[in-house]
């Protein structure tokens, strides 16, 4: 398949504008084979520009050069960096023949930057207004008295709430849409012509995206150049003017967000936007390379249920083969107000306060909520990592929770689990192999040769090469970490799997992959997933029903479909209206 | 299929450093002179020769005679094997004790991690010298209760090191996912935990054993250790303290065995623990 060639930017260089990049390079020297003496060209000759009053954001995946096209517009790029360009202006100035004193003008001054996690980006030993009151200071002439009072409007412009109190306070004080809010201030403090934003919303929940994305729109709206960086596509096409997609250090395509998103050009902008799990049905496949089913000499098609009212894709036709994979829709575990309190410190924190559901073989109920609303330790509560304080989890009609530890642990291969960060989830010292042949004999041994072929079995139908098997888990990517998680959690060939934020920490493109490896096993072995997740999109692509959870309570739940139409709480509807354009 | 996050492949390099070459050469020589003695010094190092007494440094007594004209280089290679004994012995009465505490407090009920954590914090804050001399005073002195006086002495502060490392490792998201899996306490004790810390421990071990043997030394100095004319260097120091202005071999040469076979010990414990730390 050819693509069309992107030669010429499709927006005209307006007159003047406040950011022109144009054939920027930014090269590292390649330290990969001793000896060697190359470079590995991270950004590869991308050209673009922002006017005054508009919203470019440069998307892409980890890797893609996007964060060190940003850092480059204001000398940032890192020492070892070798940046060239035809063409590197900033209002005017020629960024590559700035000096240090300059640049530093540059930094804060005309070009405000509006970091990722604000917890690390602010000082945590300073009250949020002094990290204000500094750039003032830096930048502007204003006495101590007009600099706080200038503090103040500008928290209150971002709008913090009791901007006189939080200017006092330090950002451990402050919660997390609160810090980003506090760092935008401090971005836009020396009222800059370009502010610069590098994923400022990835560590927040939804709501809180929400509000930070308006404020970046009304900064925008007042004249100022936006340029922001992004892996999420959603962020993105409520708030740009144009998009640039790239990958591999290059631009790939460049257009409106309705141009690049409905109808893109580029394979790999297709493939991007196809691995949105917003908007997508269920059942379809996310990723364009889904990848290989089961191995049919992995068995042959047991007596097995089709399932109705989803998309059957060809590789359902061979499944392994299952004693009693249950029919559809039984019910495998029920949890009845559940609930569990913590004292924290003279405190008590509510994580559970009765909560209620059950899975079904072959279905997904979706937990959806903020952060500290109660999800992980529903987990544990079904995991029986916890003990309710009230309620009750019953797994396939038997007691679960109530049962002391000893006599759960032979029933425990029924119920498994996929933790959000693989990494931490395995032993540092163990192979692959060492964890999937613990997990398939039952802790007897972590020897992979007695198991090999199981083994590589489990790798195969995760879609991952068995000679991985080898391998640490610290030497594989984020999604093949990921996709081992899941082998080892099918290795005891479970009824039901909790899925704890699987996909949070992967990019676009692997979660689509590691969704559709879980659509497919689910499909393939009738297993009950609850899945549990911040992301509505990701929740609305997998889930057959809803459940949306605030401060340990269920305040919505029902069929995926019909949850947000009809929502019995205004929670619900909040959380929807929060969630990025895309979906709605 | 994989995501573009390459991860680095191949083991970062383990070149030695110069001073990690020569420390190796020493704990090898120590080795040597503790194990198969007379290879490196055939002769008796009790054989007295009243009339070379005190002779300096040749050819013929590269480290000189003591009093009663016993050669000094034969007695600081025959004195490697008790030196090194006692201190790998106290270090291991140090490190089992404190893998019992460490263990005990990581990773029983609160009440006993209080406990335990509250004793050791107490014997923490006595000098490791003044432990052990306590010991000594109530077990009379000799050669095995200073070995144990010196293990004793050096618990507690492994104690606490072992005990932050099992909670580290009882409180890792990989333990949570072997209980998910259905796995037993002593399993998971046994699979993870134990094998997680023992890496830390090896360290810890090198380390201290150069610890141990100053320690072990400085009693036997004090006489509360082995006695002349036993072949260990902290009773051959004490025997040549008399001495020490007019025959400054007597003393320097033990000296120096118990300083290098120190120092090799932990420079070999701090190149282990530099590479531990980079590749995990």
């Amino acid at each position: 398949m050819t693509e069309p060639e992107l030669t010429e930017p499709t927006a005209p260089v307006p007159a003047d504008p406040v950011l022109n990049v144009r054939d920027l390079v930014v090269a590292f020297p390649d330290r990969r084979g001793a000896g060697r003496r190359g470079e590995r060209r991270v950004v590869d000759g991308i050209s673009f520009h922002v006017a005054a009053g508009e919203c470019v954001a440069i998307v892409g995946e980890s890797g893609s050069g996007k964060s060190v096209t940003a850092r480059s517009i204001v000398g940032l790029a890192g020492e070892s960096a070798r940046v060239s360009a035809a063409e590197l202006t900033v209002a005017g100035q020629d960024v590559l023949t700035l000096s240090g004193r300059a640049l530093r003008r540059l930094r804060g001054g005309t070009v405000g930057l509006i970091a990722q996690d604000a917890l690390v980006s602010l000082d945590p030993l300073r009250p949020v207004g002094r990290e204000i009151g500094d750039t003032l200071a830096l930048h502007t002439n204003l006495g101590a008295a007009a600099r706080h009072a200038r503090t103040v409007e500008l928290l209150d412009r971002v709008g913090l709430p009791d901007a006189a109190l939080r200017a006092r306070q330090r950002p451990g004080q402050l919660s997390g849409g609160q810090r980003q809010r506090a760092l935008i201030a401090s971005g836009i403090a020396g009222e800059p012509e370009l502010v610069i934003a590098d994923e400022p919303t990835t560590a927040l929940d939804q709501p809180v995206q929400a509000g930070v994305l308006r404020l970046l729109g009304q900064l925008r709206d007042d004249g100022t150049a936006v340029l922001l960086i992004s892996h999420d596509l959603s962020v993105v096409r409520g708030i740009a003017d144009r998009v640039l997609v790239m990958t591999d250090g290059v631009v790939v395509e460049e257009g409106t967000p309705a141009e690049v998103f409905e109808r893109p050009r580029h394979a790999y902008t297709r493939k991007l936007v196809a691995a949105v799990p917003a908007g997508h049905p269920r059942g379809t496949p996310l990723s364009g390379d889904v990848p290989a089913a089961v191995d049919p000499a992995v068995g042959p098609t047991a007596g097995a249920e089709r399932r109705g009212g989803r998309g059957m894709t060809a590789d359902e036709a061979t499944r392994p083969t299952f004693d009693d994979v249950g029919t559809q829709g039984d019910v495998l575990l029920e949890a009845a107000g559940l609930a569990r309190t913590f004292h924290v410190g003279g405190r008590e924190i509510v994580a559970a306060d009765d909560v209620s559901f059950t899975l079904r073989a072959g279905r997904t109920l979706g937990l959806i909520g903020e952060s500290g609303s109660g999800k992980s330790t529903t987990a544990r509560l079904l995991l029986g990592l916890e003990r309710p304080d009230a309620g009750e989890v019953t797994l396939l009609g038997q007691p679960w929770s109530q049962l002391p530890e000893a006599r759960r642990r032979p029933r425990r291969s029924l119920v498994s689990a996929v933790f959000q960060d693989a990494l931490s989830s395995f032993d540092p010292r163990w192979s692959v192999g060492a964890v999937l042949a613990d997990a398939l004999t039952h802790g007897r041994t972590v020897r992979p040769a007695p198991v090999r072929a199981q083994i590589a079995e489990l790798l195969d139908t995760v879609g991952l090469d068995p000679a991985l098997a080898t391998r640490r888990p610290l030497h594989l990517s984020g999604g093949q970490r990921q996709r081992v998680s899941v082998a080892r959690a099918l290795a005891a060939d479970p009824r039901v799997l909790i899925l704890d934020e699987p996909v949070s920490a992967l990019d676009v493109s692997v979660q689509a992959q590691v969704l559709d490896l879980l659509d497919r096993l689910q499909r393939e072995r009738n297993l009950a997933y609850l899945l549990i997740t911040h992301d509505l999109g990701v929740a609305l692509h997998m889930s057959d029903d809803l459940a949306v959870l605030q401060e340990g309570r269920i305040v919505a739940s029902g069929p995926a479909a019909t949850v947000f139409d009809d929502p019995q709480h205004p929670y619900a509807r909040l959380l929807r209206d929060a969630a990025p354009a895309t979906f709605r | 299929m994989s995501g573009p996050r390459s991860a680095v492949v191949g083991a970062p390099t383990f070149r030695p450093t110069a001073g990690e070459v020569l420390a190796g050469v020493v704990l090898v020589l120590l080795l040597v002179a503790a194990l198969w003695p007379n290879l490196l010094a055939p002769g008796d190092p009790l054989a007295t020769a009243p009339a070379d007494a005190f002779q300096g440094p040749s050819t013929a007594h590269l480290f000189g005679t003591d009093e009663s004209g016993r050669d000094i280089y034969t007695r600081v290679v025959h004195g490697a094997s008790e030196s090194l004994l006692i201190g790998v012995l106290a270090t291991a009465i140090g490190i089992g004790l404190a893998i019992v505490l460490g263990f005990v407090a990581g990773l029983g009920p609160r009440w006993l991690d209080f406990g335990t954590t509250r004793v050791v914090e107490v014997l923490f804050a006595f000098p490791g010298l003044l432990l052990a001399l306590l010991f000594i005073v109530v077990t009379g002195p000799g050669v095995l209760s200073s070995t144990i006086a010196v293990g004793l002495a050096t618990a507690p502060g492994y104690a606490r090191i072992i005990r932050s490392q099992v909670r580290r490792t009882a409180s890792a998201e990989f333990v949570e996912a072997a209980r998910v899996l259905g796995r037993g306490r002593l399993w998971i004790v046994a699979r993870h935990i134990l094998p997680n810390v023992t890496a830390a421990l090896f360290v810890l071990a090198t380390l201290g054993l150069g610890q141990a043997i100053i320690w072990v030394s400085s009693l036997s100095y004090l006489g509360l250790g082995a006695v002349p004319p036993a072949a260990e260097w902290g009773a051959m120091l004490a025997a040549g303290r008399t001495y020490i202005a007019n025959f400054w071999w007597m003393t320097f040469f033990p000296g120096l065995a118990i300083v290098a076979s120190a120092a090799a010990a932990t420079v070999i414990g701090r190149g282990i623990q530099k590479r531990n730390r980079s590749a995990v």
